[in-house]
């Protein structure tokens, strides 16, 4: 096995990519303003943190991944002099999940698993992603997290391994398949009450501790909505979970950046709670759209949950930032940095031109998915992105033959045919049709 | 004249002041926002400007794009301009539709902003935050106009939102006040609700008909391509506009928050709760008034929660003491009759309602401030005299009746005190049962605060006990020392 078999340049690693350079900069910003560590030392840990991010989300290798994982736990240890428990418990999790799949259910490559799917032992399939789903929930409940500054905003790792590994398991699990996305929805309503409470008793907290609430309550909504839209299986949810994992990092970065000031920049701040809550024009209410049509596709009452906990996440959230502009007492507003106003610009970008970002997501979503999906989402241009022959590979692998590398370069015509949409998705006859610009 | 004007009327002037009605007043408060941030502080007198060219630009283009639609001989205009996004067969499009109705509200807007602007350029004079006024009536404007030529739902959604947030906003305009604040998130609260009653609206009409547009779906213009809806389907989609309706149009039970939302200055007060943003909700059932013929129950509902708003937000304001808060009552008290004669089918008598109602309660508020003087202005321009009290029909009423009703009309109706029972309360119960008290609490007078669910209302401390001089017990005899 080579290096190129090992690593992948796929769409879903471009997806990841800005998520690590978010992350990367702001661990690095984080160093310099705590002066732990000297200045280049700070930048070269934030460089490492981007580097192994983007390293994880390109592997194709189980095991590689889980080696990645441990340079992170050891590379957080180095930079803060100390272990995190939250750290440990999640490589653990999601170390487990990758050893069955590699050594018990035989599958060596990410590209490989959702033609291997329906292969897998139904008791390793189930245990895979009770791992990695559990990884998950740890990653995102907010517990303790107030006294862990160091925690990522986006939990990219664990996210990236749900993605590679849930995702394309979960089609055929549809037991795991059906629990996972509840949970999560279960998950968003926790953090999000518990962002209201936070926010009911803003004066009970001194300042850092409310901020710290706040944040980290917030990233557990946004993040749980980005597990759930995954979980699903739909593909239009799918797509806007993706979305939202990028919405949920600009929000939460500029929302921290924005909150852990001396002096608030209020407007900013408020920005910030737009972006969170999705406001139309960011990046969250592309994101919120699909998601909440993708799972009215599947499970209305599930799309019924999310839009509630939408909006008790979003009266919490503002409920919480006025009290903390309350209590501050401040009249006077600082000026934002880089820092609050790059994931803004972002933000806004993705909001108002939001047509290539979508199909971006399109292709990373159908790069973790079934090959159909790739094909009917995306057309043929997607297909250079993944293994074209995926089922031969596994077959080959598990009878211990070597795997067929010019799968990779397998002509179109090897892939199945396009399939028509159901009948109930054809738009109607009698409802007229639009005139458009070209019309004219 | 007219076979001119009807040329004009081509798409690509159709094209451009659509263009121009949508971006002009992002435009304008995208650039406030961008000096504000960058620490630039401009004048007063160009942040004045900016904003009036931007959304009196918008408003004009508005306005001549209604004109000129209403030449037109179908008298529409009803174009998809881009799509936004697409994944699979789901697209979202930039569309527009305009009518005679969504001519009566660009006609309402046009009127209004303008003079909005330009009266509070003088009004927040040397205000601290005059430049973020600017940017969020910049805000409240694109998301008006977004909202009411919006080719779909999907957009009004989209100016929904934006006409929401920046009003609330605004009512949290003098943040260094915890009463602003506070109000600005009830109403926040309020108002999330009502949009996620219109997401669920959007989203299953994607589930039902696989469309959004105002055209196709309603069959406003095409009688014959009505969307093949059941009585469930258009039941289940009436009641989700109406909770939507409810919530942005001040309706009962959720009526009083037009009180909370006075805090505010006095132009945005006029702007979102005496014409554009109070009638939102009234437009929107206007909108989808073709639905209510399929649903008989939810024309019930609309009719009801119309008049009983109409009579419980009426009899309120007769009670209150302040000239603002007198005003939003009676604006939600008529928005209840619009609603009213909507249910019932009157949706041109409506429409006219509407019109003619924005426009006199924006001369009522901006001139609230000066209420006192304009009636002694008033009665001495009459010749002066001694003040009569006029007849009010509720004399007519027995004395206890009279009594209860001026009560009942005091508190509201007790739809604050019914809200907070039975959401607010449990609401806050169940979250105080997620999270624990954290261990580095903020002591107060040395103690630990315990728990409560009113925001921004810490416990009482117990006053410090008198000193009292006690002297020390007196040595027992024999004691050791």
């Amino acid at each position: 096995m080579n290096f190129e078999s090992l690593f992948v340049v796929d769409a879903f690693f471009w997806f990841v990519v800005p998520i690590a350079i978010l992350e990367g900069v702001r661990s690095a910003r984080s160093e310099v303003l705590l002066a732990r560590h000297s200045y280049s030392q700070s930048v070269v840990f934030g460089a490492v943190e981007a580097v192994l991010l983007m390293a994880a989300a390109s592997t194709t290798s189980p095991l590689v991944f889980v080696g990645l994982g441990v340079l992170r736990v050891l590379a957080a240890r180095w930079r803060d002099g100390r272990g995190w428990w939250r750290g440990m418990v999640k490589l653990a999790l999601v170390a487990s999940s990758m050893l069955v799949l590699r050594f018990a259910a035989g599958i060596d490559s990410f590209a490989n698993i959702s033609a291997a799917a329906e292969l897998v032992d139904p008791n390793f399939r189930a245990a895979i992603l009770v791992l990695v789903s559990l990884a998950c929930v740890v990653a995102i409940l907010p517990v303790q997290l107030a006294d862990e500054a160091k925690a990522t905003l986006a939990a990219p790792f664990v996210l990236t391994a749900f993605a590679r590994v849930g995702v394309p398991l979960g089609v055929a699990e549809p037991r795991v398949a059906l629990l996972a996305p509840i949970v999560g929805a279960g998950l968003s309503l926790l953090c999000a009450l518990w962002l209201l409470s936070a926010g009911m008793r803003a004066n009970h907290f001194e300042r850092s501790t409310l901020v710290s609430e706040l944040v980290v309550c917030e990233r557990g909504v946004l993040l749980s909505f980005v597990w759930l839209g995954l979980a699903s299986g739909e593909r239009l949810a799918g797509v806007g979970a993706l979305l939202e994992w990028w919405a949920a990092a600009f929000a939460l970065l500029s929302l921290e950046a924005s909150l852990r000031v001396r002096t608030l920049p209020k407007p900013m701040a408020f920005f910030a709670l737009a972006m969170a809550v999705g406001l139309p024009g960011t990046t969250g209410f592309v994101a919120e759209d699909l998601l909440a049509h993708g799972l009215l596709e599947m499970r209305p009452l599930l799309a019924a949950g999310f839009v509630c906990v939408s909006a008790i996440n979003a009266a919490a959230l503002y409920l919480a930032l006025v009290n903390l502009i309350v209590d501050s007492n401040e009249r006077e507003d600082s000026r934002p940095t880089p820092m609050m106003l790059i994931p803004a610009a972002l933000s806004l970008l993705i909001g108002l031109v939001p047509s290539s970002f979508v199909d971006g997501a399109t292709l990373a979503r159908a790069s973790v998915a079934p090959v159909e999906a790739v094909v009917e989402v995306a057309g043929e241009d997607a297909t250079s992105w993944i293994d074209q022959d995926p089922l031969e590979d596994v077959v080959d692998a598990m009878e211990g033959e070597e795997a067929d590398e010019d799968a990779v370069d397998a002509p179109p015509e090897a892939l199945p045919p396009v399939a028509e949409p159901p009948a109930d998705l054809v738009p109607a006859d009698d409802v007229p049709a639009r005139p458009s610009p070209t019309d004219s | 004249m007219i076979d001119a004007l009807r040329l004009l009327a081509g798409l690509p002037l159709l094209h451009l002041l659509t263009s121009l009605t949508l971006l002009l007043p992002a435009a304008g408060a995208l650039l406030l926002m961008l000096l504000s941030i960058s620490g630039v502080k401009p004048h007063e007198r160009w942040v004045a400007v900016v904003s009036s060219v931007t959304v009196s630009g918008a408003a004009i283009s508005a306005l001549l794009l209604a004109a000129l639609t209403m030449l037109r001989p179908s008298h529409e205009f009803d174009e998809v301009l881009w799509t936004m996004y697409s994944v699979g067969t789901y697209r979202m499009d930039v569309s527009i539709f305009v009518d005679p109705l969504s001519a009566t509200l660009i006609a309402l807007g046009a009127c209004v902003i303008p003079v909005l602007a330009r009266f509070s350029g003088r009004y927040l004079h040397r205000d601290p935050g005059y430049v973020r006024f600017f940017v969020l009536v910049g805000v409240a404007t694109t998301g008006f106009f977004w909202f009411v030529i919006g080719g779909s739902v999907d957009m009004a959604f989209f100016g929904w939102e934006l006409l929401g947030l920046s009003s609330v906003l605004l009512v949290a305009f003098f943040w260094d006040r915890p009463e602003t604040v506070v109000s600005s998130g009830r109403i926040f609260a309020t108002y999330r609700v009502a949009d996620i009653a219109l997401l669920s609206g959007v989203v299953l009409l994607h589930h039902y008909v696989h469309d959004s547009s105002w055209a196709t779906v309603f069959g406003v213009g095409h009688p014959g391509h009505t969307a093949h809806l059941g009585t469930v389907a258009a039941t289940v989609l009436s009641l989700a506009f109406l909770l939507a309706a409810i919530g942005k149009s001040a309706q009962a039970p959720v009526s009083a928050y037009v009180l909370r939302a006075m805090e505010g200055p006095t132009p945005s007060s006029a702007l979102f709760y005496g014409t554009l943003s109070i009638h939102g909700g009234v437009y929107l059932m206007l909108r989808v008034s073709p639905l209510l013929e399929h649903a008989p129950i939810a024309r019930v509902a609309v009719v009801t929660v119309g008049l009983v708003t109409a009579v419980t937000s009426g009899l309120s304001s007769r009670v209150r003491a302040d000239a603002k808060g007198a005003l939003a009552l009676a604006t939600s008290a008529q928005a209840g009759l619009m609603l009213a004669e909507t249910g019932l089918g009157f949706t041109t008598f409506a429409t006219i309602h509407l019109l003619a109602h924005g426009l006199l309660r924006l001369g009522q508020f901006l001139r609230s401030p000066s209420w006192l003087e304009d009636a002694q202005l008033r009665r001495r321009a009459l010749g002066g005299g001694t003040f009569r009290a006029p007849f009010y029909a509720e004399r007519l009423l027995p004395a206890p009746i009279r009594d209860a009703l001026y009560a009942a009309a005091l508190s509201r109706f007790g739809f604050d005190g019914l809200i907070s029972r039975l959401f607010a309360r449990p609401l806050a119960r169940i979250a105080h049962l997620t999270s624990s008290p954290r261990p580095r609490l903020r002591p107060v007078g040395g103690q630990r605060i315990a728990h409560s669910v009113f925001p921004l209302r810490a416990p009482e401390v117990p006053a410090p006990t008198p000193r009292i001089s006690v002297p020390p017990p007196a040595p027992r005899p024999g004691a050791a020392v």
